[in-house]
């Protein structure tokens, strides 16, 4: 990148944490939406993205899957629109789920491998997470050490952190019985916010271990490209070469993602923009919260996006 | 006791929106008594926090923890009565 230039960071939010009201903007009669993407989804993975359902009866209470589902296809609705409008990134990022729909805008996979991916290991995570007992808690107001010393008071519960989101931003995750004893306790000691994540499945943490093969075995089976743009890897903050993605996909899982820290390297290494690709502001909020001075623009945001002109988030002329 | 002023409301209604970054809000735009949250100005707890940050630099106030925060979080007005309570004490 050219020091002085532009350098466009799009990020891939992870999954929604409800039901997504879609507009005429994701409409298969509007602009956002095509015909195409709607009827590849329903044929592809069963999942009707408008009605929120899946065709077969037996889905219905899949509500993870579905979560995952609508994020993956909303972001890539957003994706495409952006990219017949000229606009493409630098470098890409992804928080957590975001990875699907990240690799996807890479290159890396295909729209139909990417949802199948989206699909499949959202079904095997929603069946550990059954097994096991296990859900997520996001945690604000409360720093490390505080957060630390409820996790010391809990061993056994094997409550570990999810997602470094920022300082005094965390979410957690853990056994059911454990999370419901975090909630009280984080609010005793003064946080802001303390409550449990719809998406209830035990994230990022060593709990996801017992897929964490299978997944390998369903990645193993597709075929994966070199990214055509830099993608961030959450853990190791390094971009993903083609040869890192599998097991990278398989590993995420079972590790937290270090949001802070991505952020801040995507600054050090010059981003000037971020531009959240999907349904709302999340990942613009915990930029904000990073750092005031970024700059950060949600696409689930049109009046935002409306401000700016192609021109201040197309890549420079070589 | 001191009370609160349409000048304080005013100073609020542009430090929410300057801690948010609400580009497309100005502070008429925002009802003095409407909710901040949910159904409102749609705030979440991420915002709240950016707010508790803000009383926090710009008033000294704090706000200690979530009850406290459920409370005065809910509409201009009542983040007004909490800092006028809080600005006079000692």
């Amino acid at each position: 990148m050219k020091r002085g230039g532009k350098k466009i960071c799009f990020c891939f939010p992870g999954q929604l944490q409800e039901r997504p009201r879609l507009s005429a903007y994701h409409s298969p009669y509007g602009e956002g939406l095509s015909k195409e993407i709607y009827e590849e989804t329903q044929r592809v993975s069963g999942f009707d993205v408008l009605n929120f359902s899946f065709q077969e009866r037996e889905w219905k209470p899949y509500f993870n899957v579905k979560l995952q589902l609508a994020s993956y296809v909303i972001s890539l609705i957003h994706y495409y629109r952006l990219q017949r409008e000229g606009m493409v990134p630098h470098v890409i990022a992804e928080h957590s789920m975001g990875i699907y729909a990240a690799l996807v805008a890479a290159e890396s996979i295909g729209f139909r491998e990417g949802l199948l991916l989206t699909r499949d290991i959202g079904l095997l995570i929603e069946k550990c997470a059954r097994e096991i007992g296990g859900s997520m808690c996001l945690v604000l107001g409360l720093e490390m050490d505080q957060i630390e010393r409820i996790r010391n008071q809990l061993d056994g519960y094997r409550i570990s952190i999810a997602n470094y989101n920022g300082s005094r931003n965390f979410v957690l995750s853990g056994l059911n019985r454990g999370i419901d004893r975090v909630i009280p306790m984080s609010l005793d000691l003064g946080a802001i916010a303390a409550h449990r994540l719809t998406f209830s499945a035990p994230l990022h943490c060593d709990l996801m271990e017992p897929v964490r093969a299978e997944i390998r075995r369903l990645v193993d089976g597709i075929d994966i490209r070199e990214p055509t743009f830099p993608v961030l890897n959450h853990m190791t903050l390094s971009f993903l070469e083609k040869g890192d993605i599998k097991p990278f996909l398989a590993e995420e899982i079972c590790r937290p993602v270090y949001w802070e820290e991505c952020v801040r390297e995507l600054l050090r290494r010059g981003v000037t923009r971020f531009i959240e690709v999907g349904y709302d502001a999340t990942l613009c909020k915990l930029i904000r919260w990073i750092d005031r001075g970024a700059k950060a623009t949600a696409t689930g945001d049109s009046s935002s996006m409306g401000k700016l002109g192609a021109n201040e988030i197309s890549r420079d002329a070589p | 006791m001191a009370e609160v002023t349409e000048e304080l409301i005013l100073q609020l209604k542009k430090l929410i929106i300057e801690r948010l970054k609400l580009e497309e809000v100005t502070a008429g735009d925002i009802g003095t008594d409407a909710p901040l949250f949910g159904e409102g100005l749609g705030l979440d707890s991420i915002d709240a926090l950016e707010l508790v940050l803000g009383l926090e630099k710009e008033y000294g106030v704090i706000i200690p923890d979530a009850e406290v925060g459920q409370k005065v979080f809910q509409s201009v007005r009542t983040i007004a009565q909490y800092v006028v309570e809080n600005t006079h004490k000692g």
